[in-house]
């Protein structure tokens, strides 16, 4: 009698927690799509929780309290990001309006006119013309796009105070966050959950770090060595080589691209810039390959050349010039996510 | 229950302390530790509450933590085989079990399975990795007092095994006594 009320209780424990979990996932569903713009402040403060986490925990393994910690590293960031707007973002804005006047003025579809006039003058059998409008009006929406992306993320403060106001209490309360949400498995899960969820955490936390860190020494090296071959905006096309660089093999091709693009339409006549391009490029590639990416970034996540190439297809397909950057770490992501669920539920034998 | 002062130990919330923090300070893996550190655990600890004969983890499954039993009766079941269980002991409250999973993930040697309605507190290894690297010097007490608990457990299986190995040789000399008599 006793068991068979308790059994009840259980069941109905169970199913009140499967309709708070149904009702939370259609909630979500039907109020995603109007909430984007604050899913991605979420996202960028996870990002910069990630970042600062270890820095935090070292401070209060020191018996700094947490949020004086805290404070710490924000002050010491807020030192930081003010040197960098004291010298670097300047020239930076500077650039990236330069270029969209550039863009909007001359356009690529005058390089790539330039390019094809070349091209057809040596191989008069292809067709340029139509390539040339589709890869011209096609860039150079994409890059306006990209440029007033950056204008618009480096003029919105209101954005930035979310953003921090959000990292500090990830950073605060994480542990109690996690808990309350891990608090919500059934008793049979709950072991495995814990344990999955710290790995998972580990492993994405070290990986996006990795890959952040990576990509600023990327985007560092790449802007010197493009200052030192006197490209023009070297700053910008250093900033979208580290981010491209997020996209293994591809990644320094775009970026390269991309330089070579603006260098062009800068100055047409010269293609020897061109070499000088891909000389800088092939030594960044060769610093990072051979003494950063071995230091900084987690061999956990190695994803397979055809599942690279797969995912950034798709990516660009559905988010364009975004979908390319974020396609790579979202499949890490979701390629750690499955291989520590199917780990967890294999050892604990559910499945 | 338990509001009887003369057979209730009310010297357990002497401290203004909660139910679970005088649970937690009361097994030996917490002991002298400060009264800041034992929030500081308390913190950690995962309340779990399980039914009648619900299993709190399965033999064999990976090792992930321990438990303090708060409320009700656990019983540790040990399979011989087939459906053939023994039950190896039934723990009440402020008992503890599991703390091997502690120190890592070796599969679990018997199953933990309670005996009515439970209340359970979890401390599970990923809390004590998190307490390693946010308040090392709590997590070197907390492993210190866990080397303690699995060096008397070793000692006194230890002895347990000596005894046994004693009534064996006393066995056999008996055994091969009675055969050259015969």
């Amino acid at each position: 009698m006793i068991q068979s009320s308790s059994t009840q209780h259980s069941v109905i424990r169970y199913t009140t927690r499967l309709i708070i979990t149904l009702g939370i996932i259609a909630a979500l569903f039907f109020f995603l799509p109007r909430v984007e713009d604050i899913l991605i402040l979420f996202l960028i403060s996870l990002l910069f929780y990630s970042l600062l986490v270890p820095l935090v925990n070292n401070l209060e393994s020191k018996g700094i309290p947490r949020a004086f910690s805290i404070i710490i590293v924000f002050l010491i960031g807020f030192f930081v990001a003010g040197m960098a707007l004291q010298f670097i973002i300047p020239p930076i804005i500077n650039e990236a309006k330069s270029l969209q006047e550039t863009i909007t003025q001359q356009g690529p579809e005058k390089v790539f006119q330039n390019i094809s006039d070349f091209i057809e003058s040596r191989f008069p059998m292809f067709d340029t013309q139509m390539i040339t409008e589709k890869l011209g009006s096609y860039l150079s929406s994409t890059l306006s796009k990209g440029v007033d992306v950056i204008l618009g993320f480096v003029s919105a403060f209101t954005s930035l105070l979310v953003i921090l106001f959000m990292t500090f209490f990830f950073l605060k309360d994480q542990r109690t966050i996690k808990k309350n949400l891990i608090g919500m498995v059934p008793n049979r899960f709950f072991e495995m959950s814990l344990v999955m969820v710290y790995r998972i955490e580990n492993q994405l936390g070290s990986y996006i770090r990795g890959v952040l860190i990576d990509g600023f020494f990327v985007a560092i090296l790449s802007s010197i060595g493009l200052y030192m071959i006197g490209l023009p905006f070297f700053y910008f096309v250093g900033i979208i080589a580290g981010l491209t660089n997020m996209i293994p093999y591809m990644g320094p091709l775009i970026g390269a691209t991309v330089a070579i693009i603006v260098a062009l339409m800068s100055n047409p006549e010269s293609l020897m810039i061109i070499i000088k391009i891909a000389a800088v490029f092939a030594i960044v590639q060769l610093i990072d390959n051979v003494l950063i990416t071995p230091v900084v970034v987690s061999n956990a996540v190695d994803l397979h050349p055809l599942v690279v190439m797969l995912a950034v297809l798709v990516g660009g397909s559905l988010l364009g010039v975004t979908g390319l950057i974020f396609a790579i770490p979202l499949t890490s992501i979701i390629k750690v996510v499955v291989e520590e669920l199917v780990k967890g539920l294999k050892s604990y034998r559910i499945v | 229950m338990n509001s009887d002062s003369i057979w209730s130990n009310i010297f357990n919330n002497r401290r203004g302390e909660s139910k679970a923090a005088t649970a937690i300070r009361n097994v030996p893996i917490f002991e002298q530790l400060s009264k800041k550190e034992l929030a500081a655990v308390e913190k950690l600890v995962h309340t779990r509450k399980y039914d009648t004969d619900e299993t709190i983890f399965n033999e064999k499954d990976p090792g992930g933590g321990m438990y303090i039993v708060m409320e009700g009766n656990v019983s540790i079941v040990k399979n011989h085989g087939g459906t053939h269980e023994k039950n190896l002991v039934t723990l009440e409250h402020g008992d503890f079990f599991g703390e091997i999973a502690l120190l890592d993930e070796s599969p679990r040697t018997a199953t933990a399975i309670s005996l009515g309605d439970s209340k359970i507190l979890g401390f599970y290894r990923t809390d004590l990795y998190e307490l390693v690297e946010r308040r090392p010097k709590l997590a070197i007490k907390i492993i210190v007092n866990l080397a303690r608990v699995v060096s008397e457990r070793l000692r006194h299986s230890n002895s347990q095994a000596q005894e046994l190995r004693e009534k064996l040789a006393s066995y056999d000399a008996k055994q091969s006594k009675d055969e050259s008599s015969e």
